[in-house]
């Protein structure tokens, strides 16, 4: 059975001149000790999806669908229940590293604060135990628990992020862009960090991030998102060997990459639409060279083809 | 990309030194005379042709932000010479310092945090000429309007009285190119200007920067950690390491064979968008040491995978391998 199963997610953002619709109809499974990358460009709606799951998304966000965690659903928990969730059983590390730590509390008091929400008889010794683990496990020295964020490097950082995020054996981990605020070289580190907590820690990963190098190297399964709509869903190997969707096509494309014969810089003409006043139909179509007139009308439906899930018009009816 | 290079040199930096001074307890400082200094760039010297562009990578914290601002004299160098179209710009002062820089500008790399949110776009772009007395306010509005028009920043008039707050990512770094091009430059230092922006939207500005260079006759400084934006636009590439120059070459050398080990670890973090291909990874020890505290003897020996003992002993020097250059003891 599936770990955290998404179903039929709709997210809009009230604002004072409308609805913006940041997620519409959104459903996968991430199976257990799985990594799945969400990818899409900005404004596509993956981290809206990420922090949703986590229910941490601001008050004007209104969600509709299910979110079940180990069967059950996310959205009905009250405050408290989702408290107790949050951290234990899934966690989430940030793109920034500089400022999801408390600057004036040491790094062990950001262990010790998540422990005693959950457990609060918790003694002082077990804490430093389970932190000292927790940090070892993301190359980070014990010692250095009595250290200021401050003391420490972009690349530290984001591993205490991860170890704060891993401490209680999540069974679930939700990484939104976690190196994208980092340089090439500690992003490598960081990536060894998470593959070896997979492997290790018996964990599956939803990598949100619009590097899909990133995702090639960590994910298994790919996800990619395009105005809040999931258009295409598929293996690693058979999505990048041959994307269905138009929007996937073009994105794997644009990569820059450093073969040295091969000098033409691809982008995607156009950018992505004004959420707030999405096109009638499918909403890559003033994008997408392949653009048919039923495309301008309606939207298409989601389809299973080939164990893969695309939503596109080419596909049939 | 280039067709006629032209072998003139058009900017030439020799030894060039910026230490910053950190504060030391003054106890210290009187009675023990202890100076602590960060050492930001160390000892760099390179030349760029007319038309070319030199690509310097490396990691945060490498001193290359610092080498970009100390060339077009954004930061006052501590010591060394850089001198431009055969005048040494650290001998300027005053006011013709001031004169001379229109022929160079700066791309910033964060196009949110380098346009004044309270200015208009046409304020913004128009202001570089006015400081330098160029053009009829009508003369300026209407170069301004066609270099907008070029830049797709269109419909142009609607652009030019526009807030920044309303333009995306990619229009706003396309506005700080325009406001970099308006005084008609011959070089430009370009700090990082695809890193803040999504994948889709860098390689139209890289185009955008590539088209330009050619119109415009430009000489670039492109400053970057990203290994495949500096394929697209450079020439010729050097590689950074706490303050230092470890490698320079062609751009094809040092994507074919990288020599340093150091530019070998950088080419080998790069994420390869193929799920077919597994490589192995060159991973370097630990992480970059401080500045204020650089290593004895080769300043990469502490994470270097192949170090040996006298790299802990003597500093190499960028030398010829080949025709390239490169410091490392165990080339």
């Amino acid at each position: 059975m599936a770990v955290l199963s998404i179903k039929n997610l709709f997210i809009e953002y009230q604002i004072k001149s409308g609805a913006v619709k940041a997620v519409e109809d959104v459903s996968f499974d991430v199976e257990e000790n799985e990594s799945l990358g969400i990818v899409g460009e900005s404004g596509c709606g993956k981290s809206t999806l990420g922090t949703a799951i986590l229910r941490l998304l601001p008050q004007n966000a209104k969600i509709t669908g299910e979110i079940l965690l180990n069967g059950v659903n996310l959205l009905e928990l009250d405050n408290e229940s989702m408290r107790k969730i949050r951290g234990k059983d899934i966690a989430m590390i940030f793109q920034d590293p500089m400022t999801s730590l408390n600057p004036i509390m040491r790094v062990r008091d950001h262990f010790f604060e998540l422990f005693k929400v959950h457990n609060p008889d918790i003694k002082k010794n077990e804490m430093i135990k389970i932190a000292s683990e927790a940090l070892e496990s993301v190359g980070v020295d014990p010692k250095r628990l009595n250290n200021y964020p401050f003391e420490f490097s972009g690349g530290m950082r984001q591993r205490v992020m991860i170890a704060l995020a891993i401490a209680l054996k999540p069974k679930v981990l939700i990484a939104d862009e976690p190196t994208t605020a980092l340089d090439v070289v500690v992003q490598e580190q960081i990536m060894q960090v998470l593959k070896n907590l997979m492997k290790t820690k018996n964990m599956s990963i939803v990598l949100i991030t619009h590097d899909m190098g990133i995702v090639a190297e960590m994910a298994e399964r790919v996800a990619v998102m395009y105005a809040g709509n999931l258009v295409e869903l598929g293996a690693i190997h058979k999505l990048y060997n041959k994307p269905m969707h138009p929007y996937t096509r073009m994105l794997l494309e644009s990569i820059p990459n450093i073969k040295l014969d091969d000098m033409d810089l691809k982008f995607i003409p156009g950018s992505p639409p004004d959420l707030k006043n999405p096109p009638r139909g499918c909403k890559y179509y003033p994008r997408c060279p392949f653009t048919k007139d039923i495309c301008k009308k309606n939207d298409p439906k989601t389809k299973k083809v080939d164990s893969r899930i695309v939503k596109c018009w080419i596909y049939g009816e | 990309m280039v067709n006629k290079m032209n072998t003139e040199t058009f900017l030439k930096v020799e030894h060039l030194r910026k230490e910053f001074d950190l504060k030391v307890p003054w106890i210290e400082a009187i009675f023990k005379h202890k100076k602590k200094t960060v050492k930001a760039v160390d000892d760099v010297s390179f030349e760029i042709k007319r038309g070319e562009t030199l690509g310097i990578v490396g990691e945060s914290g490498s001193g290359k932000t610092t080498l970009g601002r100390t060339v077009i004299r954004l930061i006052e160098p501590t010591s060394g010479k850089i001198i431009m179209d055969n005048t040494d710009l650290t001998e300027l002062r005053g006011e013709v310092l001031r004169r001379a820089r229109r022929d160079f500008s700066i791309i910033f790399q964060d196009p949110m945090a380098s346009l004044n949110p309270y200015m208009r776009i046409g304020k913004i772009v128009s202001h570089p000429l006015k400081i330098h007395n160029i053009g009829t306010k009508q003369e300026r509005k209407e170069k301004i309007l066609s270099l907008f028009e070029k830049f797709n920043l269109t419909p142009p008039g609607e652009f030019y009285n526009r807030f920044p707050k309303y333009l995306s990512g990619g229009q706003r770094q396309r506005v700080v190119i325009a406001r970099a091009l308006i005084t008609n430059p011959k070089f430009i230092v370009a700090d990082e200007p695809t890193a803040m922006l999504d994948v889709s939207v860098r390689s139209q500005i890289l185009k955008l920067m590539i088209q330009v260079k050619k119109e415009f006759k430009l000489t670039y400084l492109f400053i970057t950690h990203d290994l495949a934006s500096a394929k697209y636009i450079c020439d010729r590439i050097g590689v950074m390491y706490l303050g230092k120059i470890i490698e320079i070459a062609k751009k094809e050398d040092i994507f074919k064979e990288p020599l340093h080990p150091y530019t070998k670890i950088l080419m080998s973090a790069i994420p390869i968008p193929d799920p077919n291909v597994k490589r192995e990874k060159l991973m370097p020890k630990g992480e970059i040491p401080s500045a204020t505290n650089i290593p004895k003897g080769c300043r990469f020996h502490t994470r270097c995978p192949f170090a040996k003992d006298i790299c802990k002993e003597q500093e190499p020097d960028l030398r010829n391998v080949n025709g390239r250059l490169v410091a490392c003891h165990i080339v």
